[in-house]
């Protein structure tokens, strides 16, 4: 009865598999689509580092960059001074800094305690597989209607003259 | 040499296909195996000994401390757990996970990671042997000779009929001694060392293989009719990070060279290494790439151990998040597992394919989030079926697939 089960929920997922679906596409750096999903902030599921869910009704309206990276992930920990510095050049800009980390908020919480950084330092419960996230740092950027604008893999420095005009402009690459 | 069919599904009179071109054949139901004791247990490694007997390894970790277990497969039922090791201080990663091999005539050999120091990612890693069938253990020794505070992991045990084993490992002994701060410098660089144990536990004829590699994917060494193979990702000068292999020959290690030559060019982590298997002169890798944004499980086949692998087999469909391994089932067939994304839920597949790369079936084992939680599914085979095991629910759940003989 179990196997029987179970090949016949395999069927559901293989007729699933088939289907081509109807899905939207993203810009990406590269210019080329993502077989993405309609990502919003909302999909993020980003929380304050006390738990509480991070209300993103609060962005609305602000060009909203978000980084995802690790404690554990060296080009990561590479780029975050470069995000510090773009942070202050970009302070007088409708723009918010968020960096998020899917690790535990203990684990989160204690490399803030080693490492000052101003900019927001968030969780994310999302499932980044989900989210097209194939390797750390990854960099979103919504705009001001919180569309998905940009995604670019791997770490770059978020101060120089080009990064700061992507982050302060870019619509759509 | 034993032949394998493999089919379609006949359930009940409906006959489902899968995207692949599916024969028309019966296909072989996939069934789950139950085991109380892998509840609370995550980080499962499959391998198969030299006997055909299936050996799972895992963790149970309960925040204050550790545990590395194994249990073996026979008529379709997990034995009865033995612990290897435990202890506190720990290094306990989704990615960077223990392992238990056996060479079948009561050799064993377990490796693990430690941390002996507080902040940052800094781990040495234990090995140990057995010579009584995981009775008793010998006392854990340091694998690499390099024994200040770096990241030393992603280590890939394989046994030589000997009794001696070849271990790579990704080893940071060119970053300065570390703190948080130490990651924050691209100009370190992760090497990559294989050394060899011998019976008796003792660590022998390190060696560097590769001077600068990617920082976090698993290594995976293999032993052919030619000598040893190791596969791990690559970081160029430009980082560029695909898959790369050097391969032991009567000269000594060759110099790295790419498989496939993706084109990944990322400064960034993957954590996402390849995976290989080897019969004689038979060698199959995996591995999983996202150049150009577009996500892919791909396969490489040699027929010459290694010397001249065939253009890569894509194995994924549309989207996937990798987390691949491969398990050649015997000498004209080979088993590739991977976690596609369908419609946004991950899916772990498992493939069969002819040893020129035809695909013959496919199966769905489970839904699985790809979270990082659900770590890397594992697979292997003792020549009758294909064992799976995965991390979802908080434990360690494994599946076979009995392959039907002509």
């Amino acid at each position: 009865m179990r196997v029987i089960h179970i090949v016949l929920v395999c069927a559901v997922f293989m007729l699933a598999a088939c289907s081509d679906g109807n899905k939207s596409g993203t810009a990406t750096s590269s210019g080329q689509k993502l077989a993405a999903k309609d990502i919003s902030l909302a999909t993020l599921k980003l929380r304050n580092l006390d738990g509480s869910e991070l209300d993103v009704t609060t962005l609305a309206g602000k060009r909203v960059f978000v980084n995802f990276w690790a404690t554990w992930c060296k080009p990561c920990l590479a780029e975050m001074p470069s995000i510090e510095r773009a942070t202050e050049l970009l302070a007088a800009k409708n723009v918010v800094m968020l960096a998020a980390s899917d690790e535990k908020l203990e684990r989160i919480s204690k490399f803030i305690e080693k490492n000052s950084y101003s900019f927001n330092i968030v969780a994310t419960e999302a499932d980044l597989g989900i989210l097209e996230i194939f390797a750390l740092p990854t960099t979103f950027i919504f705009d001001e209607q919180g569309k998905l604008v940009f995604k670019e893999t791997g770490a770059r420095e978020w101060d120089s003259p080009e990064s700061i005009k992507l982050i302060n402009e870019t619509n759509k690459l | 040499m034993k032949k394998e069919l493999f089919g379609a599904i006949i359930v009940g009179g409906l006959i489902l296909k899968g995207c692949a071109p599916a024969p028309s054949e019966e296909r072989m139901p996939v069934q789950k195996l139950e085991a109380t004791h892998l509840s609370g247990a995550s980080l499962p490694f499959l391998s198969t000994d030299a006997s055909g007997k299936v050996i799972l390894s895992y963790v149970v970790d309960n925040d204050s401390s550790a545990a590395l277990h194994f249990t073996t497969l026979a008529d379709q039922q997990w034995s009865a757990p033995v612990k290897v090791a435990e202890d506190t201080n720990w290094f306990v990663n989704w990615a960077d996970f223990p392992s238990v091999i056996s060479w079948g005539d009561g050799k064993m050999a377990a490796h693990w990671l430690e941390k002996n120091w507080t902040g940052g990612t800094n781990y040495h890693v234990k090995v140990s042997r057995s010579q009584d069938f995981g009775a008793s253990w010998n006392t854990p020794v340091t694998l690499h000779s390099d024994t200040l505070p770096r990241e030393h992991g992603f280590v890939s045990l394989v046994p030589f009929p000997s009794g001696r084993m070849f271990a790579s490992w990704l080893d940071g002994r060119k970053y300065p001694p570390a703190s948080e701060h130490s990651g924050h410098d691209l100009s370190n660089e992760m090497t990559l060392m294989g050394g060899y144990v011998a019976v008796d536990g003792h660590v022998e004829g390190e060696e560097l293989l590769d001077e600068r590699v990617c920082d976090c994917c698993q290594t995976s060494s293999v032993l052919s009719d030619h000598g040893l193979i190791t596969f791990y990702r690559d970081r160029s000068d430009d980082e560029v990070r695909d898959i790369a292999e050097v391969r032991w020959t009567e000269e000594g290690w060759t110099a790295p060279s790419l498989l496939g030559e993706d084109g990944w060019d990322i400064m960034a982590c993957p954590v996402n290494g390849p995976q290989s298997d080897a019969i004689d002169e038979q060698v199959a890798v995996v591995w999983f790439t996202a150049a150009d944004e577009t996500p892919k499980v791909q396969l490489s086949l040699s027929g010459d151990a290694g010397e001249h692998p065939s253009v890569p087999i894509k194995v994924s469909h549309k989207s996937t998040v990798g987390r691949a391994d491969v398990k050649l089932i015997d000498k004209d067939y080979v088993a590739v597992s991977w976690i596609e994304v369908v419609e946004e839920t991950g899916v772990l597949k498992v493939a069969v394919f002819t040893i020129d790369g035809q695909r013959l079936e496919e199966w769905d084992i489970t839904e699985i989030s790809t979270e990082r939680k659900t770590g890397f599914p594992q697979l292997t085979s003792d020549g009758k079926s294909l064992i799976i095991a995965w991390t979802s629910d908080n434990a360690v759940n494994t599946a076979m697939i009995a392959l039907k003989e002509l």
